[in-house]
């Protein structure tokens, strides 16, 4: 399992700008605390809390925190806990062994768990980063699929959304999201190693209420 | 042999949903339920409800081998869900349900007869379609969580 966690190459981070996100919010505003590649690592030798407050909100003081994903440590505020403790709850997802569902199903590998956690927090960060009331994005049931990938889902009363992050692309997963409704709906791929403004627009859908306000 | 029929839309057929596919939290189905089996199946088995009531189809699964075994299935480690094939052929891209009884004689273990067999036929990879079967289940036999 370290062999294959070092032979991963460091995710490349970089944002997609557009002027506004799904609500027309102003999505240049402010500058989101994701690594890019060249950060990774000096990025995990720091531990300074509260440089995330001062550098892009300066408002309130919050604490932040760490998690090891793979090699890598992410910085990450404490409001957007609740994604942070699915992810490492998804950890378990790599016990399922072979044929998980009695039916021949693929396990999970550490690859693809690594990029779907990465992923997760990387849009959770940027999410509670960009925009004016620090949105906390509502936790996904987090669950393998037999073919190997893992499922991301949010379901609430207003959206809905299904990500799936393969194991033979790790590059890019795959989506789809409506209102539920034929007209109100978003389909394809991103990149997973970059945040698409259009699409963080539709994870404005599922956002804990009365957070941050 | 049994006769193959035609399934009308009006019927029901149960699928069987594994408890790791169901969310813990919600006791709802995954959208990773109702993919192909096995993985690169061309079909989604279920059991018409003509030939088989909810507890009959859980109770068939404990006489078929795990994947890749000769080891029985547990029943209770599965629950029963229904779709009305009308609903099926609804969503898009469209599933198409086909009566696809299993027989042999003799019987074979690990693999038992049913008349009951029918097949969801067409692609379930798709993100859009996994996640809009969730919107047309009703559960037969559901989990206590």
């Amino acid at each position: 399992m370290n062999e294959k966690i070092a032979d991963m190459h460091i995710p490349q981070i970089r944002i997609d700008r557009k002027k506004t996100d799904l609500r027309g919010n102003n999505m240049y505003s402010k500058t989101p605390n994701i690594f890019k590649s060249e950060d990774y690592h000096s990025r995990a030798k720091q531990s300074k809390i509260g440089i995330f407050d001062e550098k892009y909100n300066g408002k309130t003081k919050t604490n932040y925190s760490h998690i090891k994903i793979g090699n890598w440590e992410f910085e990450y505020p404490n409001a957007i806990e609740n994604i942070i403790t699915e992810i490492k709850r998804s950890f378990s997802l790599l016990d399922m062994k072979d044929s998980w569902d009695d039916e021949g199903a693929v396990a999970v590998n550490i690859d693809t768990w690594i990029k779907a956690a990465i992923f997760l927090y990387n849009y959770a960060q940027y999410l509670y980063v960009n925009s004016k009331h620090q949105n906390v994005l509502i936790e996904p049931d987090i669950a393998p699929v037999n073919d190997g990938s893992i499922d991301l889902t949010w379901r609430t009363e207003k959206a809905r959304l299904l990500i799936n992050i393969k194991p033979k692309s790790l590059d890019r997963v795959s989506y789809y999201c409506d209102l539920y409704s034929d007209k109100d709906f978003s389909k394809g791929n991103v990149s997973s190693e970059s945040i698409n403004e259009g699409f963080a627009g539709w994870l404005n859908f599922f956002i804990k209420p009365n957070v941050g306000n | 042999m049994w006769e193959i029929e035609d399934i009308p839309p009006s019927n029901k057929l149960y699928v069987r949903v594994h408890k790791n596919n169901i969310n813990p939290k919600t006791a709802e189905p995954r959208p990773a339920a109702f993919k192909n089996t096995p993985e690169k199946g061309p079909d989604l088995s279920s059991d018409w409800e003509k030939h088989s009531t909810p507890q009959s189809s859980r109770d068939l699964i404990g006489k078929q081998f795990k994947y890749g075994t000769e080891a029985f299935k547990n029943p209770n480690d599965f629950f029963i869900v229904s779709f009305t094939c009308e609903k099926l052929s609804c969503i898009n891209p469209p599933q198409s349900v086909q009566h696809t009884p299993q027989y042999n004689n003799p019987e074979i273990v690990g693999e038992p007869n049913n008349r009951a067999h029918a097949s969801i036929i067409g692609d379930k990879s798709d993100e859009e379609i996994r996640l809009k079967f969730i919107d047309i289940y009703n559960w037969e036999i559901k989990p206590n969580i």
